[in-house]
């Protein structure tokens, strides 16, 4: 009896992975989105959560640092990045690497596929060498390219883009599994056909090699790693008395040199492993955990378990309040411009038997929205009798910057024939005016000054959104996703027919 | 039992394999058939999207099998796993760490531990001198914004990889050359270091700490200030709007 239940002592979950499920959950609270298929939009979502978490999975409640870093470097052009660096420095300073190892649902996904049980790969020299990989991809992927591109007036979060197996994986894949969603499978190709790979291989390896996205790839882990002689809480090593036996090293998964350097992610396995109990769990000089509390006094081990109850009684019932704001009481986000009485999206006058709506075949919903550079408005009945594009766009989206060069090619090829417009979305961060200056557009643009006009058409938080109109007011193409010029000049010959 | 549980470990690693090409070759062969030439019209646009809801259940209907095979595999592995006694975990002391032990344990080197150490010099004279080109090739390459200037970025990313990764890979190998050749060099040291007289044990050497708390309270205070400064000038509300509004192409949609 008592050997069966030493060997399901195995197989219960320890402290730190408790912690790990409790901070997974914690980061997607938003149990709706999984049911509803939508993101989380309320004004919460302004804070970045510590660890890697994908901002655009249906469940998540906050910002992920390094998505926010991107884009905030992104648009370093128009401000500075203080908020996000501020924030990033906070939780280095505060945590370091212990977020990796114990508030990362990253982490978490990495240390439950390695369980599976087959024969692993074991740290040596090539992964040492190869852990150096994450500070060139944060160089070159998290700083160099979006700030580069921020020169063009071009947002590119690249590594998000190109390699982010968190944001395919929550964001992607979660947004896709849902049937509210089904639509969006038209708008993937070679982007989506790449990174799914590239998240396959890296999960992949993850069964095979300890945390192999956290030890060569991961530019949070990189940046966490720059604060680990500083992070107040982590695993220290009581120098006195340490005998350099090297235990703690040889018997660590990660790649590291000593105890508690920047690879370290404080798992506080080598804590048990330390014959001379020199390594223990501390936040600033308060003793969190040692091996010598388990074999200290009975009532120094209570006092201890006390403590614990109540630091778990208390972060579950933040779970809770957690739980019942984001599903139950919160509002979503408005727009700035709510409240203001707005021109916004009107019913166009029933003139025919066809209905007015947001689906291919209906009628478009009639809009007036005001223009950027011009003393006028746009009103989409004023463009009866010709193709109509509606662009819906952001200069904070990479693929809406990328994509209006071709809805201004269109402009200029079909003069008056087709009449393009490209709205802003009510969401504004930057001088839009200062933007389009900057480039010699053709075309209009309008802002949607309360968000109705493209919650008239059906969208409400991806961008880009394209829709068609043809001669008589008929939608006949309406999707969220990039275009190409080819795609514009099929979908003009489409509406024409 | 024990080697039931090896054999079926090896198994797991060959389905787990396998598992994961049939998904990557079933993502692409669902891309491939929508970029077919009878998906695409004259002007090179596809007839019907490259992916929808049917094909990729089609795609992954031809999976079931596998997955209930993987999943029938795991279970059984999970169970034999669990009558098994933990297998002992080997640890091996990295040779550096074992140097640095053995160096404070003798009174003075030999001649061949003298030897290896001129040799290791060496090798890291060599491993930068061959580095230089490779760094030198890449800061080239990413030194010329004339590179960066499209706004393809399908293009620029495609010629990124061809002219800064063979570099990298070049690196990293030299890199990897490096480090076994300072291995086994550290490893004859340490063999060489063994016959040598051993040295009383000696006080540890006190190291002057770092003034964490003032550092600490000089970060904290910058990191506030940051924040404020951050929420002041608007950078708040742009990690917002980022975080509720969904970039197609970020998360790989398209």
């Amino acid at each position: 009896m008592a050997k069966l239940k030493n060997r399901l002592k195995r197989y219960l979950p320890t402290q730190r992975r408790l912690i790990q499920l409790y901070a997974a959950l914690l980061y997607n609270a938003h149990l709706k989105g999984f049911i509803t298929g939508n993101i989380y939009t309320g004004k919460i979502k302004a804070l970045c959560v510590p660890g890697f978490n994908c901002y655009s999975c249906p469940g998540a409640i906050g910002a992920c640092p390094l998505g926010a870093l991107q884009n905030a470097l992104a648009a370093s052009g128009n401000r500075a990045p203080t908020y996000v660096l501020g924030i990033l420095l906070l939780f280095g300073l505060t945590l370091g690497r212990t977020i990796c190892g114990f508030l990362c649902p990253v982490g978490l996904m990495q240390d439950l596929l390695h369980k599976l049980p087959t024969p692993k790969l074991s740290k040596s020299r090539v992964t040492r060498v190869l852990s150096f990989t994450k500070y060139a991809l944060l160089a070159l992927f998290v700083v160099i390219l979006p700030l580069w591109y921020s020169l063009q007036s071009l947002p590119l979060p690249a590594f998000c883009k190109y390699i982010c197996p968190a944001g395919t994986l929550e964001g992607a894949v979660g947004l896709l599994s849902h049937p509210a969603n089904a639509d969006k499978f038209s708008m993937l190709g070679i982007l989506f056909t790449r990174k799914f790979i590239i998240l396959l291989l890296i999960l992949a390896a993850c069964v095979f090699i300890y945390r192999a996205f956290c030890r060569f790839l991961c530019p949070l882990g990189a940046i966490y790693g720059l604060f680990a002689r500083v992070a107040v809480i982590g695993v220290k090593v009581d120098v006195s008395r340490c005998t350099d036996c090297g235990r703690c090293v040889s018997r660590c998964p990660m790649d590291i040199n000593r105890v508690g350097d920047h690879e370290c992610i404080h798992c506080g396995k080598c804590m048990n492993d330390c014959p001379e109990q020199a390594i223990f769990f501390q936040a600033g000089r308060i003793t969190l955990h040692s091996p010598e509390i388990a074999a200290s006094a009975p009532n120094v081990r209570r006092k201890y378990r006390t403590r614990r109850i109540i630091a778990w009684a208390a972060a579950l019932l933040v779970l809770l309040v957690a739980f019942w704001y984001v599903n139950l009481y919160a509002p979503g986000t408005q727009s700035p411009a709510d409240g203001i009485a707005s021109p916004s999206a009107t019913e166009a006058p029933a003139d025919d038997s066809i209905p007015t709506g947001k689906e291919i075949g209906m009628r478009a919903p009639d809009f007036t929205v005001p223009l950027y550079g011009r003393d006028a408005s746009f009103s989409l009945s004023s463009s009866r009798g010709k193709i109509t594009i509606v662009n819906f766009w952001a200069t904070w989206c990479t693929p809406c910057c990328n994509e209006l060069p071709f809805f201004d090619a269109v402009a200029r090829q079909y003069g008056d024939s087709v009449c393009v417009i490209a709205i802003h979305s009510s969401l504004v961060t930057d001088n839009v005016e200062g933007y389009l200056a900057r480039f010699d557009y053709l075309m209009p643009f309008a802002l949607d000054e309360s968000g109705t006009v493209i919650q008239s058409f059906g969208g409400s938080t991806m961008l880009p959104q394209t829709v068609v109109i043809d001669e008589n007011g008929i939608i006949t193409y309406n999707a969220v996703g990039s275009v190409t010029l080819e795609k514009l000049e099929s979908l003009i010959a489409q509406a024409a027919q | 039992m024990a080697k039931l549980l090896r054999y079926l470990r090896i198994c797991m690693t060959v389905a787990t394999l396998l598992l994961v090409l049939a998904l990557c070759l079933q993502c692409a062969a669902i891309y491939m058939e929508g970029n077919s030439p009878e998906n695409l019209s004259d002007s090179g646009v596809h007839l019907s999207p490259v992916f929808s809801v049917e094909t990729v259940s089609a795609h992954l209907k031809a999976l079931r099998l596998p997955f209930l095979a993987y999943a029938a595999l795991l279970l059984i592995t999970l169970c034999v796993q669990a009558f098994c006694p933990p297998a002992k975990e080997k640890t091996k002391l990295p040779a550096k760490y074992r140097l640095h032990l053995l160096k404070a344990r003798v009174t003075g080197l030999t001649e061949d531990a003298q030897r290896e150490e001129k040799l290791r010099k060496r090798i890291g004279w060599l491993a930068c001198i061959a580095l230089l080109p490779c760094a030198a090739m890449t800061l080239v390459y990413l030194g010329n914004g004339e590179h960066f200037v499209s706004w393809d970025l399908e293009q620029v990313m495609g010629s990124l990889i061809r002219h800064v990764f063979p570099y990298l890979a070049l690196t990293l190998l030299i890199l990897v050359a490096a480090s076994v050749c300072l291995d086994r060099s550290m490893e004859r040291e340490a063999a060489a270091l063994k016959s040598a007289p051993k040295a009383a044990s000696q006080p540890k050497k006190e190291q002057k700490p770092l003034p964490l708390t003032a550092l600490r309270i000089a970060l904290y205070a910058i990191a506030a200030v940051l924040i404020v400064l951050g929420v002041l000038n608007g950078g708040l509300y742009d990690v917002l709007v980022k975080a509720i509004n969904i970039c197609t192409e970020c998360i790989g949609l398209g």
